[in-house]
């Protein structure tokens, strides 16, 4: 009976597999760095609003009327500073005659709850979001305040803002907001390009 | 003896008195509907009435005695323009359901407020601009053909008289001041140029005064339609006010206006009727802004021809003494579709159409004081057949906002405002306010609910004209 050879690795032959064990370490973190990086898109810039397109009519019907859109909800020019964990979003509302500064909206994008209160036009309104990735979208669940002016008394509505970068250097924010007193649910999708 | 010759005469005396307050009882009872006055100014904007913070100095005196004696609404809400504006007053419809245009006016197979209470037994009369006819209204769509015993004014608007040439056609002198009787032709008395045009509400005023003569002698309910010319352009005044106000032209017929609703409700007074009737004042649409008379909108952007504020909010004023308090100021939402209805109850008589879409509602609870607030807290407004924006409560939602007339929409098309904080609709609150698109959308998809039952007519539907018959 042939005795059964076992091999011991000589200390010649480990030099290797602790060169292929390192080297697989390292390209385990070098793909987690990139997956990471792949999946935290960065929004940062300054960004505008593209129109949105129009359907041309059915041929031999005139023209639709005129109808804008509701927009991201950030209006139509915003800058955006991305940092590691933080969505810092400036949307400037007023000229510059006024001499005020941007709203600034501060997302956390781990889950947890962001308050914004600005001065928004009409009223000083406080905003309560919660904010996460999905995948390479971030999203941004908002509860919007409100007085009912049938009934005096106060309601809310939730705005899903999801955002997402698209080639050639484009924004996309996909807006819905939940119907509230009645109304039907909005969604609206806005182009945004880099501002040049 | 002298005991019984006293008795005797306080006996018959009694007789006489009794007599005389049986018959003075039947004869007020014959008249126990109120009259109605309605003065319809054209193209004057908010900032031209002293009550409501005029620009032009101390120009409406009377006006601003009405006021004080009767309601004055800060948030009276109109049509854009001349003409559907008049046909929303005359049907108690908004005018995109009439279809009407100011070269086809309105079918007369729309009933008119005059029509109404014609058959409610009221003595009808227009003095001043009919423009509901369209282009052609001879022999077709006359205010004759439209519930008025009487007409005396202009056909169609007042900028003819600067070239005399009539809507619709190319040739000078073809605008005329006309004069029409139920149940016959309408005739030119003469033409219709700047020099008629000068004098056309006063002599419409004078009218309208022996109107009010005539039916008050006979005890008879009249509705007084005064539709005036003035701030149209050319807002040019009467010879007797040119250069009296020092406000130039504009202020000039702002006075001459004044005082033309001055001697009407002298007219009133002196007959001793001013207590049974509805005096109305308000105006077509807003502000002139054609120069050199552009008008003032007051606090409010934008002129006629816009949804802006300026161009769809309007002054007016009513009196009812000893039904409607006065002093009384409100900033409650009414519209112009509302005095049709409004006025049917005041006269106590089912004349509102059932058969088709009426958007207004009776408001006269609400200008008696006998509740707070308005029947009603929303408007929708189009312009040229095309949904543009829509009022509710304090909000103003604009589908494609366009600040000036005959320009394009500016970007972004959607815009909101709060018209309390920003009555000049000039910051977009929309994106701290996501409910608005839901909640305006719905309003007008009530409305549009309403067309599957009772469509539109046709812009320039031709007569007769019938709706078609629901299946």
């Amino acid at each position: 009976m042939q005795p059964i050879h076992t091999s011991r690795p000589s200390g010649r032959d480990r030099v290797p597999s602790t060169r292929i064990v390192i080297l697989v370490i390292a390209g385990a973190i070098v793909a987690a760095i990139a997956a990471a990086s792949a999946q935290s898109p960065d929004f940062s810039g300054t960004w505008v609003a593209e129109a949105p397109p129009s359907p041309p009519p059915p041929a031999g019907t005139p023209p639709p009327p005129p109808r804008g859109n509701m927009g991201s909800g950030w209006g139509s020019t915003i800058t955006i500073t991305h940092e590691a964990n933080r969505l810092v979003i400036e949307q400037p509302l007023f000229s510059r005659y006024d001499l005020q500064p941007p709203l600034k909206f501060v997302y956390t994008l781990d889950g947890s709850e962001s308050r914004n209160t600005v001065m928004a036009g009409h009223e000083t309104q406080t905003r309560v979001s919660r904010a996460a990735w999905a995948g390479q979208t971030a999203r941004i669940v908002t509860i919007y305040p409100g007085i009912d002016p049938d009934s005096g008394k106060p309601f809310s509505t939730e705005v899903t803002q999801q955002l997402s970068l698209a080639e050639p250097g484009q924004l996309i924010i996909e807006t819905l907001r939940r119907g509230a007193l009645g109304g039907r649910d909005i969604t609206t999708r806005t182009v945004y390009v880099r501002a040049p | 003896m002298v005991i019984k010759r006293v008795v005797l005469w306080l006996t018959v005396g009694s007789a006489f008195a009794a007599a005389f307050v049986s018959a003075t009882t039947r004869d007020l009872g014959a008249q126990s509907r109120p009259n109605i006055v309605l003065i319809f100014p054209d193209n004057l904007g908010w900032g031209e009435v002293g009550v409501y913070g005029s620009v032009r100095g101390d120009v409406t005196p009377r006006l601003d005695r009405l006021a004080a004696q009767g309601i004055r609404l800060n948030n009276f809400n109109v049509e854009f323009s001349c003409t559907v504006s008049r046909a929303a007053l005359m049907t108690g419809r908004y005018a995109i359901r009439s279809g009407a245009t100011q070269p086809g006016g309105i079918t007369l197979w729309e009933i008119t407020m005059a029509e109404a209470l014609k058959s409610a037994g009221y003595a009808t009369a227009l003095y001043g601009k009919w423009h509901l006819g369209g282009d052609f209204p001879e022999g077709r769509r006359e205010p004759t053909h439209q519930g008025f015993d009487e007409f005396w004014g202009i056909p169609r608007t007042s900028n003819e008289a600067h070239t005399t040439i009539a809507q619709g056609q190319k040739a000078p002198n073809t605008s005329f001041i006309w004069e029409g009787r139920t149940g016959q032709p309408t005739r030119n008395l003469k033409p219709f140029n700047m020099e008629t045009r000068r004098t056309v509400d006063r002599e419409a005023a004078d009218r309208g005064i022996g109107f009010i003569e005539r039916n008050a002698k006979a005890r008879q309910p009249f509705f007084l339609y005064y539709p005036m010319t003035q701030l149209h352009f050319p807002a040019q005044a009467h010879p007797e006010f040119h250069g009296k106000t020092e406000a130039g032209e504009i202020g000039d017929a702002m006075a001459e206006m004044d005082t033309n609703v001055g001697r009407i409700l002298d007219a009133l007074d002196r007959l001793k009727i001013a207590s049974n009737t509805i005096v109305m004042w308000c105006t077509d649409n807003g502000a002139e802004q054609r120069r050199p008379w552009r008008g003032s909108s007051g606090p409010w952007s934008g002129y006629y021809n816009t949804v802006m504020e300026g161009g769809i909010r309007t002054p007016c004023i009513i009196r009812w003494p000893g039904r409607i308090p006065a002093g009384r100021v409100t900033n409650e939402i009414v519209h112009q579709v509302d005095v049709f209805p409004t006025l049917a109850a005041a006269v106590g008589a089912g004349i509102v159409p059932t058969d088709r879409a009426i958007d207004g509602i009776n408001q006269l609870p609400f200008l008696e004081g006998k509740q707070q607030k308005s029947n009603r807290t929303s408007v929708l407004y189009y312009t040229n057949g095309q949904m543009r924006a829509v009022k509710w409560h304090d909000w103003k939602f604009h589908y494609a906002y366009t600040p000036e007339a005959g320009a394009p929409p500016v970007a972004p098309l959607m815009r909101l405002f709060n018209l309390l904080s920003d009555p000049k609709e000039e910051t977009d609150v929309k994106d701290a306010n996501p409910w608005a698109e839901g909640v305006m959308d719905k309003l007008v998809a009530e409305f549009d609910a309403t067309t599957a039952r009772y469509p539109h007519v046709p812009p320039n539907a031709a007569d007769p004209y019938l709706p078609p018959k629901r299946p």
